[in-house]
């Protein structure tokens, strides 16, 4: 039974990070609460220095492995995605066991079985915005298609140079189910 | 079912050391149980220009390993104001597992290197608690058992061989691995130590199968 409808995945941060989650979402919350907090500090300091979305890996990496290590796992599959110190793009994923890698492109759950095998094929190194909004959306329709606990509505969130922004909720479109 | 802090991520490690050279191999691949996760994960980490370890087992265990063992490393050489040598690190490295006997690093280790005392080129093997051994050759992890009787049979009991022939067996002997086991694949470090000299660093394409 879908006890919750509703729920989003993905939420951004003032620094341009946007952190995407798979799992127990209480564990979520709580790095939320943290993130949201520690990001908060670092722009009071003011000292012309804020951490970007590998810093902010590199302290989740950190942080789950040392929860583990407690075995006070926070059972959750994280997505980090902006830009490192350099401003050049930064995608990596962290997981309960402290597990951790930097990819151009990465999937939790069952994305790992489904979502993947799309992305290694049909990713390219220069695809424009539009290209990989259609690409995310063709791995989610795969999963809906074949994770029955999965629902066809999606939310996206981007960080560009411009900054960092989480799309509005839509539904999927043209789904096979021959 | 409960929570198991442990996973394997697979891969292989291979070292064999001559007279006046070390050679030590990790595959690239990180894996978990059928998924590949990544085709670019080095499993190699050098300490300084004598210490290169590999490290097959758990990736999480392996980087926090590395963090515990570059701290030290670092802090000796500050203290000593001399640079570690393989020997000593062998040491730390054995020390530093045993520590977690009841907790142990899910890591399959090999220690390659020059001992700074007498310029010598060692190998040093480990399993995930501490023990150690000094060899001529080691192999670790996924593909240790595929991987171990190609060096026996061709440097077990024999005269030491060249730098080259040694490359040769290492990569035949990885080739029987990927091949045949479905954690290691993907590409082929391969890095060569002499004394004195710097870490002469090569990669070579395995099966992505």
């Amino acid at each position: 039974m879908v006890r919750y409808k509703g729920i989003r995945r993905v939420t951004a941060y003032d620094n341009g990070v946007c952190l995407g989650f798979s799992g127990d979402h209480a564990d979520f919350q709580s790095i939320d609460d943290e993130l949201t907090n520690m990001i908060r500090q670092d722009q009071c300091v003011d000292d012309g220095v804020t951490m970007g979305a590998k810093s902010i890996y590199g302290f989740l990496a950190a942080w789950m492995y040392q929860q583990r290590n407690e075995m006070k796992p926070l059972s959750v599959s994280l997505v980090v995605a902006g830009k490192d110190d350099k401003g050049e793009p930064f995608l990596g994923t962290v997981d309960q066991l402290g597990t951790h890698y930097e990819a151009p492109f990465v999937a939790t759950g069952f994305g790992n079985d489904l979502a993947l095998p799309v992305l290694r094929k049909e990713w390219t190194p220069n695809m424009s915005e539009l290209d990989a909004i259609r690409l995310v959306e063709d791995c989610l329709r795969v999963c809906y298609q074949r994770d029955c606990k999965a629902s066809n509505s999606i939310v996206m969130a981007k960080s560009t140079v411009d900054g960092v922004q989480v799309g509005v909720e839509y539904k999927l479109q043209n789904i096979n189910w021959q | 079912m409960s929570f198991s802090p442990y996973t394997d991520n697979g891969g292989t490690c291979v070292a064999i050391a001559g007279p006046d050279y070390v050679l030590i191999a990790g595959d690239t691949r990180m894996s978990d149980g059928y998924n590949i996760l990544h085709r670019d994960i080095p499993k190699l980490s050098q300490f300084n220009e004598n210490i290169v370890m590999g490290t097959a087992g758990m990736h999480a265990d392996m980087i926090g390993l590395r963090k515990e063992l570059g701290i030290r490393q670092q802090e000796y050489e500050y203290q000593a104001r001399t640079k570690m040598g393989v020997a000593a690190f062998a040491q730390l490295l054995a020390t530093t597992l045993y520590n977690r006997r009841f907790f142990p690093f899910y890591t399959f280790n090999i220690l390659a290197g020059v001992d700074t005392k007498d310029n010598t080129c060692a190998i040093y093997t480990y399993d995930a608690v501490g023990c150690v051994l000094k060899a001529p050759y080691a192999a670790s992890g996924a593909g240790e058992s595929l991987v171990l009787p190609v060096l026996d049979a061709e440097l077990k009991a024999r005269d030491p061989v060249t730098a080259e022939e040694a490359k040769r067996v290492l990569t035949a002997a990885f080739r029987a691995a990927d091949e045949r086991e479905i954690s290691t694949g993907d590409t082929l470090m391969i890095w060569t130590m002499r004394p004195g000299q710097e870490i002469v660093k090569e990669t070579m394409p395995l099966r992505r199968d």
